[in-house]
């Protein structure tokens, strides 16, 4: 079983070492929109940690996914990515600069939308824009742009408990692009909705990331989901919470032209991807169930 | 005491029940019933029940020719309204605090606990000892009797703001100040009126009990001297008086919270 630290398949290093004109100025390495490097997390009740030494990145446009059992401590990487909790070890850069802490660059969607319920949709897609003392005027286009294109035209006035979750975790995609990020951070976004509002929400991300021009990091429990979006799948295993695989997934884009499921690299894929979280699930001694150890 | 006796019958009966199955008229014919029924038994027992009408007649007497009972009120009020203002802009100042500024909390719990546990009626010796009789023995226990469950409403509340919200605002980067506008205080909104409902109605039993114990005049004061010389009908006027000012109070409320928290208001459906 692979660790993090020897993993050898990092995507986007190949071509981008040493050059020193990078779309942003700033140190670190080009072409990369999110590098985690070393990241450990260790909770004090805990004999063991919750993240052992963690270490990828997300190229510029690129659609990473974190995929693992529950407890293998994806979404608290993603919190860590995002400021919300602080890593015990470890950088994070954002577009070649550092990261401690909250910003603007990367923002969240959470799994159960965290809308302000005493704010319209409106309301709450200028939210960040608000906080960063935008002008009214030009916060409203903004916000206008955003809600068309995430489909919610028509209901901007709307409260959150008169949209369904679907509607609602779009008015929480809208919020996130409306301060135009270099990254968005999703945890389990599609986690809490019906199946079908799931796939048709998988394609319409698609749709949304080709036409925002961000960078993706995504968590899941879902295989399909996982391949059906992503560039670069990272599997994690639990106690410690490290990386086991890591695969990029080269079909075509777009993919919500032709049926991906009915190539024969989406099969194959599939497979490789149960047999590793498999191993997790059942060659680890039931560490999943109880805490014997 | 016998309602009419075919009034049952009638209702179930068709044409009745259609109308009265509405409940404005349901509401309606409730009170015109037990309204007769008092009437009809009250004439019986003048001295122990009175009767509507008796007391339609006293409150004429009392509001309009002598005028007595609405200066009464008027004392009343006063003391109410301004140990109120008091109670509410502290509680729920001091709710706030508590319920985000945790050394503030471990501070001052105790002490609201026990006086939120303490019957205030049990101080009101003491307060004349320290205040008098008159109008600040009125405003004092008014803010005794409110502020205590306003603080602690609020706090709850406050503390109560899910972390998801704040999770949010912190993402997004808000400032303290910006957490507070954007986050907690309307957050908490729902929690404030809670607080200034329940904080109201502890207010009006405040007043009426300091003016019953030792106050000089006011409304509660008109009703022991009616009680002690048995003029039940007079007596009955401030307490329906009272009544109806407590629930045209929590009905301003209600109506305050709907304005200021417009996203409770039953949903509009949802969109699909």
């Amino acid at each position: 079983m692979t660790t993090a630290s020897d993993s050898p398949d990092n995507t986007d290093d190949s071509d981008a070492v040493g050059s020193g004109t990078a779309r942003s100025s700033r140190i670190g390495r080009p072409g990369a929109a999110l590098e985690v490097e070393g990241v450990s997390k260790h909770f004090p009740k805990l004999d063991f940690p919750v993240l052992d030494n963690i270490s990828f990145s997300v190229p510029e446009g690129g659609f990473t996914t974190l995929i693992g059992p529950s407890g293998c401590g994806k979404t608290t990487l993603l919190r860590i990515v995002g400021g919300l909790t602080p890593a015990t070890r470890g950088d994070i850069k954002v577009g070649g600069a550092p990261s401690i802490g909250p910003s603007r660059d990367k923002t969240m969607v959470f799994q159960h939308f965290n809308l302000f319920p005493w704010r319209t949709a409106l309301a709450n897609v200028v939210y960040g824009l608000e906080l960063d003392g935008v002008p009214e005027t030009e916060r409203l286009e903004r916000a206008e742009h955003f809600i068309e294109m995430v489909g919610l035209t028509g209901f901007a006035d709307h409260y959150p408990a008169e949209l369904s979750g679907g509607m609602q975790q779009r008015v929480g995609i809208a919020r996130a692009l409306a301060v135009e990020p270099k990254l968005l951070l999703m945890d389990e976004p599609f986690g809490a909705l019906d199946a079908l509002t799931r796939e048709y929400l998988q394609t319409e991300l698609q749709k949304i990331c080709a036409q925002a021009n961000v960078s993706v990091l995504f968590v899941t429990h879902s295989i399909d989901e996982a391949i059906f979006l992503s560039d670069h799948v990272i599997v994690m295993g639990t106690k410690p919470g490290r990386i086991t695989a890591e695969f990029d997934v080269d079909l075509p884009r777009p993919r919500w032209t032709y049926d991906v499921r009915t190539e024969p690299q989406y099969g194959e894929l599939r497979s490789y991807l149960w047999s590793e979280l498999e191993k997790e699930l059942t060659g680890a001694g039931g560490k999943l169930i109880g805490m014997s150890e | 005491m016998t309602l009419p006796g075919g009034t049952a019958d009638l209702v179930r009966s068709g044409f009745f029940a259609e109308k009265l199955s509405k409940p404005f008229l349901m509401r309606v014919a409730s009170i015109v019933v037990v309204l007769t029924a008092w009437q009809i038994a009250g004439q019986t027992k003048p001295t122990f029940l009175s009767s509507p009408s008796a007391i339609a007649t006293a409150g004429w007497d009392l509001l309009v020719v002598d005028r007595r009972l609405l200066s009464a009120f008027g004392e009343t009020l006063v003391g109410l309204g301004v140990g109120y203002a008091i109670a509410a802009t502290l509680g729920i100042a001091v709710g706030f605090l508590m319920g985000r500024v945790r050394s503030i909390d471990i501070a001052l719990l105790p002490y609201v606990n026990a006086m939120y546990a303490t019957p205030r009626i049990a101080l009101i010796p003491l307060l004349v000892l320290w205040v008098g009789i008159d109008f600040k023995l009125r405003v004092t226990i008014v803010i005794l009797s409110s502020i205590f469950p306003i603080i602690i409403t609020v706090r709850d509340g406050s503390k109560s703001v899910a972390d998801r919200y704040l999770d949010l605002a912190r993402s997004f980067v808000a400032t303290g100040w910006q957490t507070w506008r954007t986050a907690i205080l309307p957050g908490s909104l729902p929690f404030m009126f809670a607080a200034l409902r329940f904080g109201a109605q502890r207010a009006m039993i405040g007043v009426i009990v300091a003016e019953m114990t030792s106050s000089v005049a006011g409304t509660g004061r008109l009703i022991l001297t009616y009680g002690r010389f048995f003029q039940t009908e007079r007596l009955m006027v401030p307490v329906v008086i009272i009544g109806v000012f407590s629930i045209l109070v929590t009905a301003f409320i209600n109506y305050l919270q709907k304005l200021a928290t417009p996203w409770q208001k039953q949903s509009r459906g949802r969109a699909v």
